[in-house]
């Protein structure tokens, strides 16, 4: 029989050691190691055995290069968590209702156990840069399967459809005569007390602001229910803002969870947009009523 | 077929192809000793080619394990002329781009008087992860001088890396800085055109050119890093219960690294029942315990090429001492026959 060259016995032993270390290999080996003491409280967890299964690179290793540590697989598990129900499979408590809080959480937590098991270092920029990275890819990946360029476009068409529709019945069927009846200088109340209030010209804005909480609050119902259908979230794939945010790391600028409070402001800015829009248009067709009463 | 593992690092001395050797592992286990030996025993068996030894530990014991002063440049190691050494140090690095900034800002008052004193020196220094990526930045630059046949070229470099936690910060470096160029490359592709006039026209600053050539460079480390012929990593440890816990965690992540390991040094075995004139009981019942993680390591590590090296009566310090405790890197210690070396060191002043 031939002789192995060296380099083929060398890739032939590689395999050997990748063989031992797959499979479960390489937990159980640590357990043969921290079964030599009676009293050890070292994991035994591998980073290996806790890869995720999609291979990263080309190569055809049987590991790959994504730093995917079980850490960071409970992590992205605890983040969408919250919004589904159905992998409830983590405790409650480590479940909060701010799923932002809970990645900090997280992130302090992996940062000491990294640090209890090798040396005690400060945690390092690239680390935390490698992990919100990786976090935003995964979260894409494992809760929401990122979304094409053409179902976005259907989306934005459907989202502004909507938009378009609340505007309108909003205008058309309670702005409108609503306003009319007050702007109307011959208008009588009659009927119920209560309807006989909501019409007086002083509850205006009582009125006025009500109504847009209803209709807002219904508007944000359509829109979730829309983009849970489509998987698309109409602001982070439309806002040039949150874009922008999203890709200043973690930790360069002193405000903790940036881009989650530039999403909150962003939908904050929404909703009063919507009810200036509605505003405007009062005082508009107000005026206009007024010198067309006035007027003949 | 004969895939015997020869417990000696002889074809790794002898190997032609690596161009990257990584020599890590936990604290105080003897990196720095097993990296000088490791080049200085390449350099010894392969004349005609030029070694370098990088330090990449913050605390460098480069300077001390030769008894003569490295800096951040390669300089000759004396008495050998194909092994070079250098001691990255964070803070003249810093120091030194501090003051190119300085200059080149000069002429903007505000931001020049700024970073006068060393301002930006200060705020870099602080950011942890700093030396790993100085010492990352610092393979890069090797590597781009020797596409563009500038300067001295070396063959093969070795790395005596600091403690576990920073190596494998160092190691990520190429994954992490990929992605993160990948995500800035998103950008880029949007507002490259603003982000060129933000840099300033005047200087005219192809923001884009030049991230494609670092993401360039990165790839070609990652690839570089990652192919067994060109790169390995050794391990060394010793014979106790956590620094072979260590050991193992670190190959486990090495090899989800997809990065190439094969070699361990087990450094400061005591061979107690080979040793006649000196054998204490603290010394026979460090043995017995170090016996039985040697076995433990025998039997986890049977296709890894374990070379088990002595504890020395004196320090491994100087050139003279290292060049003789490094032989055993390359022919197994024999602890009838070269029971007398350990004796044999010369004192360092």
């Amino acid at each position: 029989m031939s002789e192995l060259s060296e380099a083929e016995k060398r890739r032939i032993l590689r395999e050997r050691r990748q063989k031992k270390f797959s499979n479960g290999g390489a937990s159980s080996r640590l357990n043969q190691i921290t079964g030599q003491t009676e009293k050890s409280f070292l994991s035994t967890e591998s980073p290996l055995d806790s890869r995720s299964s999609t291979p990263s690179t080309p190569t055809p290793a049987p590991t790959n290069n994504e730093q995917s540590t079980k850490q960071m697989e409970e992590l992205l598990a605890s983040i969408s968590a919250p919004s589904s129900a159905s992998k409830g499979n983590k405790p409650k408590s480590e479940g909060s209702s701010n799923p932002q809080m809970d990645l900090f959480a997280q992130l302090a937590k992996m940062q000491q156990s990294d640090a209890n098991e090798s040396t005690p270092d400060t945690p390092d920029i690239f680390a935390q840069l490698l992990k919100s990275v990786q976090q935003q890819e995964s979260a894409q990946s494992s809760s929401e399967p990122p979304a094409d360029a053409a179902m976005i476009e259907a989306h934005n068409k459907k989202v502004n459809k909507l938009k378009a529709f609340t505007v309108l019945i909003k205008w058309l069927f309670f702005l409108t005569p609503y306003i009319i009846y007050i702007t109307n200088p011959a208008h009588n109340v009659v009927g119920s007390s209560l309807l006989d209030s909501m019409l007086k010209r002083s509850n205006f804005f009582t009125v006025f602001t009500s109504f847009e909480v209803v209709a807002i609050s219904v508007y944000y119902q359509i829109l979730l229910s829309v983009e849970k259908s489509h998987k698309v979230n109409t602001l982070q794939s439309n806002s040039k803002i949150l874009q922008l945010v999203s890709m200043v790391p973690e930790g360069l600028i002193p405000i903790r969870d940036l881009r989650g409070k530039a999403s909150l402001a962003l939908q904050y800015w929404d909703v009063l947009s919507m009810y200036l829009t509605d505003l405007c248009f009062a005082l508009v067709l107000m005026g206009v009523l007024h010198r067309f009463y006035y007027a003949f | 077929m004969d895939l015997t593992v020869e417990r000696n690092l002889h074809s790794l001395i002898t190997s032609t192809t690596h161009k990257w050797i990584f020599v890590g592992g936990k604290g105080g286990v003897g990196k720095t000793t097993s990296s000088c030996s490791i080049a200085i025993q390449m350099a010894l068996a392969q004349p005609n080619k030029q070694f370098l030894l990088i330090s990449t530990d913050p605390a460098h014991n480069l300077s001390d394990a030769f008894g003569e002063k490295f800096g951040k440049d390669a300089r000759k190691v004396t008495g050998m002329d194909n092994l070079s050494c250098m001691e990255i140090d964070p803070s003249a690095a810093l120091k030194d781009m501090n003051d190119m900034a300085v200059a080149q800002n000069n002429q903007s008052e505000g931001l020049g008087d700024l970073l006068q004193g060393g301002a930006l020196a200060d705020l870099t220094g602080s950011i942890p992860g700093i030396d790993e990526a100085l010492s990352f930045m610092e393979v890069m630059k090797h590597i781009k001088r020797q596409e563009e046949g500038e300067g001295e070229r070396f063959d093969t470099v070795i790395f005596d890396t600091a403690p576990t936690g920073h190596t494998l910060r160092f190691l990520q470096l190429p994954q992490t800085l990929s992605q993160l160029l990948d995500k800035f490359g998103e950008i880029a592709g949007k507002f490259g055109p603003m982000l060129n006039s933000l840099a300033g026209g005047a200087q005219n600053m192809d923001i884009m050119g030049k991230m494609n050539e670092l993401k360039g460079n990165v790839e070609k480390i990652k690839q570089q890093f990652t192919d067994p012929d060109l790169t390995t990593f050794v391990c060394v440890c010793i014979s106790e219960f956590l620094s072979l816990y260590e050991t193992e965690r670190l190959i486990q992540e090495l090899i989800s690294y997809d990065m190439d390991v094969n070699s361990i040094i087990v450094n400061q075995l005591l061979f107690a029942e080979y040793d006649n004139e000196h054998n204490c009981r603290r010394c026979q019942a460090r043995w017995k315990m170090q016996k039985k993680y040697l076995d433990q390591i025998d039997e986890l590590y049977e296709d890894f090429h374990v070379v088990k090296m002595p504890l020395c009566a004196g320090e491994i310090r100087g050139l003279k001492n290292l060049k003789k405790f490094s032989q055993f890197l390359d022919k197994e210690y024999n602890p009838e026959s070269d029971n007398k070396v350990i004796y044999e060191l010369e004192e360092q002043n």
